[in-house]
């Protein structure tokens, strides 16, 4: 919990969480600008010195998963899945069940288990691939925000499909807007990858509209609502002809509505599809940064300089990670990037990573 | 609206013998003898062709002389007192009948012998197969009044629940009146069943036993292989504690 550095979720250090398969770019595929030699803290690590032997390992070891023990940076796709599984201390993985089992419990009741369970993973991953585009370079995430984002994107889109219905449906706009906004603020912490909320919610929003119900008021002119219920997939409609057993049938009959609904839905699922491809593109082969997206996740310096430790020396070639507390605000934005000052000298001097974010 | 239209004798209501009479709504006070099936004054039963419908008319078709005409009919079977005088009678609600609901059938005696409106019998044999010609009772299908389809069984359908209801809702709308979603509930259609949700049970477990092999793996890097519970004296030897580079088992 403790070391190499406090971990304020009252958890693992984040080379055990990294070794574990967080989301971390170095893992998945080379950096520009990371050299070759460079030597990172094990999973053992204890300590921030760069003497210590505990803190050259390579990247190969500290990714873990059999990767070789190269200085390459192993392909390991699967970082994009795994996080949703991991979490990085008692804060986090207390917050995130609280919400799973509250709203989540009765977003997959209402939805059905099948829908639930396809918005949570897309959600999730791709709150992932949008941290790994876009977040700094040095972040290791984990968590099922972003699965949980997807869920509280469902949520909204209930309550506007299902607004004429409501006794309050401004109240309870306002309600998910308030909880949108502080998870946001919270997010803009060091140590909380804000890219995961806000993908993860965006990929709910579109993938809702796909999978969901049409919007109440449509279900009613359309005639749909005196069995309106998600059935599963096994059970027929009342009065609907089912789409495995009578594909053609169940296209017969229908009303214009229910068509631009559906124009609807596919428009969204392939956006959907057509975004995930392109930044898993971006991901691989274009590696296009936003210098700008790192402030959705970071406040902004008040500062225009760095402290001192942070500045090239011309002593030693050393990695730096900028840590996160208990260093002041300045310089907040930078945190998490990996920056490397090179010096000539010693160069077969091997350095050693300091901490990083989670 | 006219009063004479509470006079009208509905289509649905054959007389027993004698020439047809007009019993069609006419507004224009034209007597209509053709044979054409009568307009829904109320829909609840379809209108169907009423061919050959001897009553006693007058001479302007309908079975009452003037407007202000209500004669006492006799009871075609004194035999057969319960015949309700057929869905209609007195139950022109929308006319001003006076009666602000359903009329039942029980209430239809106290209008069996003021309201109604064919009093001759029926001649079975002026009515060719095709229809059922009521008797005026029809609870044992032998009243007099040849009313089609008095005895037809109960049909479950919506569509005139809400007949002779004054204030009645439209019909087709079964659940229109549903219960507001409260504050914090999901208002979706459907939202209510109830099912189990196994993927966020699922998924809960594995996350939940993930944290835990985190935090043991966490324990054994900087531990031991045995875990910090073993081998040290104090909270400061287990903080200091730094693993060999090179540990001899694996983790």
């Amino acid at each position: 919990m403790i070391k190499p550095q406090f971990n304020p979720m009252i958890g693992p250090s984040q080379y055990v969480l990294i070794n574990m398969g967080s989301r971390f770019v170095l893992c998945m595929h080379e950096v520009d600008g990371v050299p070759k030699d460079t030597t990172w803290p094990c999973p053992s690590s204890t300590s921030l010195d760069p003497n210590d032997p505990n803190n050259k390992c390579t990247i190969g070891e500290l990714c873990g998963f059999g990767a070789p023990k190269t200085a390459d940076s192993p392909n390991q796709w699967f970082r994009f899945i795994l996080p949703i599984f991991l979490h990085a201390g008692l804060v986090h993985i207390g917050f995130n069940m609280l919400l799973q089992l509250t709203l989540g419990r009765e977003m997959e009741m209402s939805i059905g288990s099948l829908r639930f369970f396809i918005v949570y993973l897309s959600a999730g991953i791709f709150g992932f691939v949008m941290g790994g585009n876009y977040a700094a370079t040095g972040v290791s995430s984990t968590g099922a925000s972003g699965s949980l984002f997807g869920v509280i994107a469902l949520t909204l889109l209930d309550l506007l499909y299902s607004w004429n219905d409501r006794k309050s449906p401004v109240k309870d706009l306002m309600f998910i807007i308030l909880d949108m906004v502080i998870s946001f603020v919270l997010g803009l912490l060091p140590g909380l990858d804000n890219f995961s909320h806000i993908g993860g919610f965006l990929m709910g929003l579109c993938l809702g509209v796909c999978v969901l119900h049409s919007p109440n008021s449509l279900r009613r002119r359309i005639g749909q609502d005196s069995d309106a219920t998600y059935a599963s997939v096994e059970t027929a409609r009342e009065g609907e002809p089912k789409f495995v057993k009578n594909p053609v049938g169940f296209f017969k009959g229908r009303k214009p509505l229910w068509w631009v609904w559906w124009l609807i839905r596919a428009g969204a699922l392939l956006t959907v599809i057509i975004v995930f491809i392109l930044l898993l593109q971006n991901f691989y082969v274009y590696h296009n940064k936003c210098d700008w997206c790192k402030y959705l996740s970071c406040l902004v310096s008040l500062s225009r300089t760095l402290p001192e430790p942070q500045r090239c020396t011309r002593r030693n070639t050393w990695l730096t990670l900028f840590s996160s507390l208990p260093q002041p605000i300045n310089g907040w934005c930078d945190l998490g990037n990996l920056q490397f000052n090179q010096t000539p000298g010693t160069p077969t001097q091997t350095s050693a990573a300091r901490r990083g974010l989670f | 609206m006219a009063a004479s239209e509470y006079y009208q004798p509905s289509s649905n209501r054959p007389t027993g013998s004698g020439p047809s009479p007009s019993p069609y709504y006419s507004p224009y006070g034209q007597p209509d003898d053709r044979h054409s099936p009568a307009p829904p004054s109320y829909a609840s039963e379809a209108p169907y062709p009423t061919h050959d419908r001897p009553a006693q008319v007058s001479s302007h078709g309908g079975p009452f002389e003037s407007v202000f005409d209500d004669h006492v009919y006799p009871l075609k079977d004194p035999k057969n007192p319960q015949r309700p005088a057929g869905a209609f009678a007195g139950g022109a609600g929308a006319s001003g009948a006076g009666s602000g609901g359903y009329i039942s059938e029980g209430s239809q005696q106290s209008f069996a012998q003021d309201t109604r409106y064919y009093g001759s019998p029926p001649s079975d044999a002026h009515h060719p197969g095709g229809r059922r010609h009521e008797n005026t009772f029809p609870a044992n299908g032998n009243s007099t009044d040849d009313i089609p389809l008095e005895n037809r069984p109960p049909k479950p359908d919506e569509m005139h629940e809400n007949d002779h209801v004054y204030d009645a809702e439209a019909p087709g709308r079964k659940k229109s009146r549903r219960r507001k979603v409260r504050f914090g509930q999901l208002g979706m259609l459907g939202a209510s069943k109830k099912r189990i949700p196994w993927v966020v049970y699922i998924f809960t477990i594995i996350q939940a036993a993930v944290f835990i092999g985190e935090i043991i793996r966490n324990g054994r890097h900087f531990f031991g292989q045995w875990g910090f519970l073993f081998g040290f004296h104090d909270i400061r030897e287990m903080l200091t504690y730094t693993q060999p580079r090179k540990p001899a088992h694996p983790l």
